[in-house]
């Protein structure tokens, strides 16, 4: 057959073919999908990579058991060692976590490690949320992805990204409508946060005011019980200890050798909710006693250490704050004093540093190494993933990652302590099954109906002299998933709000 | 291990076609044979390693009765040894396969139907299906009588589990005769590496995955939107979640079809063509000649003739094509749907033989419209969870939940014409993107040569004809990639015939 390929060269060529664009989607989504950020949007990332340079710092890590418990300052004051708390999400690949701490650490750095008890039943999981905010447009966890070695992101690419998100992100971040601003707006919100957290002496615990309507989030609660909660893959696992966590000691042990840091475990903080039910249903009484020592066991194969027993960071229902795994604040300092015995105890070593007095001067060091854009606009609501979000008065769902569903007909937002001098309001959202146009109220002023998807409006002839920006919606046929048989959500949703800004003039 | 997942297109296929021309090079020929067997059965074990005794235990009992009634056969011919009753075995050997079929398939069902006739409360055993067991049994079946008939006949074990375990094929078709695998893989010729092979059956394989995975799965979202809804559907949604439904199940067994075509040929083994353009069909009896073709061949070979076929009586001629699909119905399936499903395509090949016995004939569009609907509606039946929800869909179908548009034209109408008329339009639960995928893709099924054609497994010389060239290279490129990144994330999707 004239013209064509030979056969074997045709079925090589293929092969060849199938690696080459494996290799351009790896270099699309490394370099197009995933948001650099010179400031991180987490101030737990800017506090690690900011106080990199210090040596013997402490840093505590794991799920949000350690920052809803643990009071960084207290330890930081006892030990004399700068002292930062990293925990995020107990949902959050444990080897990701420590990749994202090898690059910052030194020598005689101690990471006390407070893994919830799904780390240890579960290998890494990549949970939905986690791969979209890696992915999201303001880099909310962009950092972890940035410090992975390169066989680690082929693989996380390859094996952990949908397809249709990273073209997505591709076309999003890069397309005409850039999201360069959004960042830029995004850094420089972060940077006066961040600067006024510094001065504010805050670590990276997260200090939240007592929940209003505590006994409703009790009664959501309710429907699973505390061993259910924070056990479900514990016992799921039968109560063995997973090879996923034998791997990731495994990966400890090598940061270990190449950074010099020290690595020890501590127990997660546990809170009974409406009753005093944590580790006492009949399969914990009998179990969790030997399946804490086999955890211990095997966590010491791996030469680190443990401290103190699980029982210790088990707090009574007058501790609850919002989850099984979250103290209140008054609860702190029980915690935090036996953690600090239990270190004394273990030979921590002291040593006489102030990290009030380094810090801001290890910030002011960090940025001057930064190419920082200062820009005029602010960001108004960066979302949160509070539920108690104040600004959100009526008919919003709880937060997702990148923002909120509508509830209902009519939603209500009421932001305070705006910028007068603001001209522009620009909203950005999405649209369960379809995009109908949403009614429009800005401080009593009807808008009109508009496809809110990224919307600027002009606040001309506005009154917001008094620093208040009230916004109703009103949503077109909003419906529940489980009314379109798309899952068992009840909720009825129509506008998803990712983000609401206010801007400057035009141009 | 799906045929679409990156496991098995980059690491299982390639590993097991690379050892299997390695040691036929070395002239290793049974090493071949056995690491073939072995990697099929890992495949199969990969799934749920408990049910390899079954299959494994249903082989030997099936190797045993065979070369029991070859070796009564030959008893008799030779005439040293007093012929034992050969039909005996043939009976005891059916009643065996059918019977494993049953007790794994049908016995819940059985039970269930039991319970409410009888208002009894028996316990289901809830046992999980073994997969592929529809298959192996009902090719097993044929051996046995193939083997009763002189047709055949197999004294070695391993090539007997090649035959029935043989990976492309076990899962879900094509049926193969023993006849027609075993010379192949004895052919000298077959043992060594066919780079021409290879291209075509990787252009076949991947033209599949494409079918698989770009469009199957696409229309299967909103098959599952439609009928999983608890909402009553209207017009457009009842006949948007039918068609998906028909066009999902169009390319996902056509593409798998394929794969099993195309990784079989790495192997320089042709597998028997399965599937045929059926939505090009132009009578009830054509579909069948082009749908699951090797599965009507069963039907028609072991149960059609045997129950007499067309050689009694008109109306018994009528009885056994009727009982043939019914029972062809309740092989996909342990439910009454299926039974339906069945009991309407039997009914509908009695009127087709009705009509043509009574010379009246249909020119070839109306013909053909009315084929692909009567399949497009006779597949609600195949797809929904129950009777109410096949009736569900019908009903919407048929207009009686009232018309619904997109959300964008419904509010059209709502501002435009619904103030005259008084008839509000509701937004429909369909997107209008389906309408693109439709139109597009019911095309390609209608007009266009299919992957067989075009890879060249099929007579066809037309322009769309698979040539060596950029395009090709492209084509298997890209889409081998994208299976690589397609499946992430989302819940794997089996394919729909896994499940029968």
């Amino acid at each position: 057959m004239p013209n064509l390929m030979r056969a074997k060269t045709f079925s090589l060529a293929y092969l060849f073919g199938v690696i080459a664009i494996g290799g351009l989607y790896y270099a699309a989504v490394d370099n197009l999908a995933v948001v650099q950020r010179t400031i991180d949007y987490s101030y737990r990332a800017f506090l690690l990579k900011a106080s990199a340079p210090v040596s013997g710092k402490l840093i505590i890590d794991g799920g949000s058991s350690s920052i809803h418990g643990i009071d960084s300052r207290k330890i930081e004051s006892r030990f004399g060692r700068l002292t930062i708390n990293l925990g995020d999400n107990a949902k959050y690949p444990l080897a990701y976590k420590i990749h994202r701490l090898k690059p910052y650490l030194k020598a005689s750095d101690t990471v006390l490690l407070t893994l919830e008890w799904n780390q240890y039943a579960e290998g890494n999981v990549f949970s939905k949320e986690y791969v979209d905010t890696v992915f999201d447009e303001r880099g909310s966890n962009s950092f972890y992805y940035n410090d992975l070695p390169f066989l680690e992101r082929v693989w996380f690419i390859f094996t952990k990204v949908p397809f249709l998100l990273a073209v997505e992100r591709i076309k999003t971040l890069n397309g005409v409508d850039s999201d360069k601003e959004n960042l830029d707006r995004g850094e420089s919100f972060s940077l006066q946060q961040f600067y006024r957290r510094v001065q504010g002496g805050e670590r990276g615990d997260s200090k939240r005011q007592a929940v209003v309507d505590i006994e409703a989030v009790r009664a959501r609660l309710l429907s699973t019980s505390c061993d259910r909660y924070i056990l479900q893959e514990t016992i799921a696992n039968d109560f063995t200890v997973s090879k996923g966590f034998i791997q990731n000691l495994k990966l400890l042990q090598d940061t270990e050798v190449a950074t010099g840091a020290r690595f020890i475990f501590i127990w997660p903080n546990v809170v009974d909710s409406v009753q005093n039910d944590c580790y006492q249903s009949p399969e914990a009484i009998a179990r969790m006693p030997i399946y804490g020592e086999d955890i211990k066991r095997v966590v010491n194969a791996h030469g680190f250490d443990f401290l103190g027993s699980y029982e210790d960071s088990h707090f009574d229902k007058s501790c609850f704050f919002d989850t099984y795994y979250h103290l209140l604040q008054e609860c702190w300092v029980e915690r935090t004093d036996k953690l600090i015995e239990q270190m004394e105890v273990y030979g921590l070593a002291k040593s006489a540093v102030s990290g009030r007095d380094i810090l801001p001067q290890l910030v002011s060091d960090y940025l001057k190494s930064l190419p920082v854009n200062q820009v005029q606009i602010t960001d108004l609501l960066e979302q949160s993933t509070s539920p108690d979000n104040e600004e959100f008065v009526s008919g919003w769902a709880n937060p997702e990652v990148w923002g909120r569903w509508s509830l209902g007909y009519e939603s209500h937002v009421l932001i305070t302590n705006i910028d007068v001098q603001a001209q522009r309001l620009r909203i950005k959202g999405r649209y369960h099954h379809g995009a109908e146009p949403t009614a429009v109220w800005v401080n009593g002023t009807n808008f009109g109906e508009y496809v809110l998807k990224d919307r600027t409006f002009d606040l001309q002839g506005v009154d917001i002299e008094g620093g208040v920006l009230e916004l109703r919606f009103r949503h077109r046929n909003p419906k529940s998933p489980k009314e379109l048989g798309l899952s068992g959500d009840t909720r009825k949703i129509k506008f998803g709000l990712d983000n609401i800004s206010l801007l400057g003039p035009k141009g | 291990m799906l045929f679409s997942s990156p496991l098995y297109i980059f690491l299982f296929l390639p590993i097991v076609v690379s050892i299997y021309f390695w040691l036929n090079a070395r002239r290793l020929v049974v090493a071949g044979k056995a690491w073939l067997v072995i990697s099929s059965l890992f495949f199969y074990g990969y799934w749920d390693y408990h049910y390899l005794l079954l299959i494994v235990v249903s082989m030997l009992v099936n190797y045993a009765l065979g070369n029991a009634i070859s070796s009564a056969v030959a008893g008799s011919v030779d005439g040293r040894h007093r012929p034992p009753s050969k039909k005996a075995m043939l009976i005891f050997g059916v009643l065996f396969n059918l019977l494993l079929l049953s007790y794994f398939k049908y016995f819940d069902f059985f039970l269930a139907n039991i319970n409410v006739v009888f208002e009894q409360n028996f316990p289901m055993l809830d046992l999980l299906l073994p997969l592929a067991i529809s298959f192996f049994t009902f090719q097993q079946i044929a051996y046995l009588v193939d083997s009763y008939r002189l047709e055949t006949r197999e004294y070695d074990f391993l090539n007997y589990c090649l035959f029935v375990t043989f990976f492309p094929q076990l899962i879900a078709g094509p049926i193969v005769h023993h006849s027609q695998m075993m010379p192949q893989f004895d052919s000298v010729w077959n043992r060594l590496l066919r780079w021409r092979n290879v291209a075509q059956g990787s252009f076949i394989f991947a033209m599949g995955l494409f079918k698989k995975i770009v469009i199957a799965d696409s229309f299967a979202v909103w098959a599952d939107q439609g009928f999983d809804s608890e909402q009553a559907l209207s017009f457009f949604d009842a006949w948007g979640a039918s068609l998906s439904y028909s066009f999902q199940l169009y390319y996902d067994f056509s593409g798998y079809c394929d794969m099993a075509i195309g990784a079989a040929l790495l192997f320089n083994i042709r597998l028997p063509i399965n599937f045929n353009s059926p939505y090009k069909a132009l009578d009830i009896q054509d579909f069948w000649r082009r749908w699951h073709i090797t599965l009507s061949n069963w039907l028609r070979d072991y149960l059609y003739i045997p129950l007499g076929g067309n050689r009694g009586k008109v109306s018994r001629t009528y009885i056994n094509l009727f009982l043939t699909f019914l029972l062809g119905g309740l092989w996909h399936g342990a439910g009454w749907t299926f039974v339906v499903w069945g009991a309407l395509h039997g009914m509908a090949l009695c009127v087709h033989r009705l009509w043509t016995r009574a010379g009246f004939k249909m020119a070839a569009f109306p013909a053909w419209l009315s084929t692909f609907i009567f399949a497009n509606v006779a597949w609600i039946f195949f797809r929904a969870e129950s009777l109410e929800d096949s009736m569900r869909v019908l009903k919407g179908m048929a207009g009686i939940n009232g018309i619904a548009f997109s959300s964008s034209y419904a509010e059209v109408w709502n501002q435009a014409v619904a103030p005259a008329f008084s008839v509000s339009a509701e937004p429909m639960l369909m997107p209008v993107i389906l309408l693109y995928y439709l139109s597009c893709f019911a095309t390609i099924a209608f007009f266009l040569p299919n992957a067989l054609q075009i890879g060249g497994y099929l007579p066809y010389r037309g322009v769309w004809a698979f040539k060596r060239g950029a395009i090709a290279l492209l084509f298997i490129s890209g889409v081998l990639f994208y299976s690589l990144v397609a499946g992430i994330h989302t819940t794997p999707s089996t394919f729909l015939y896994f499940n029968f």
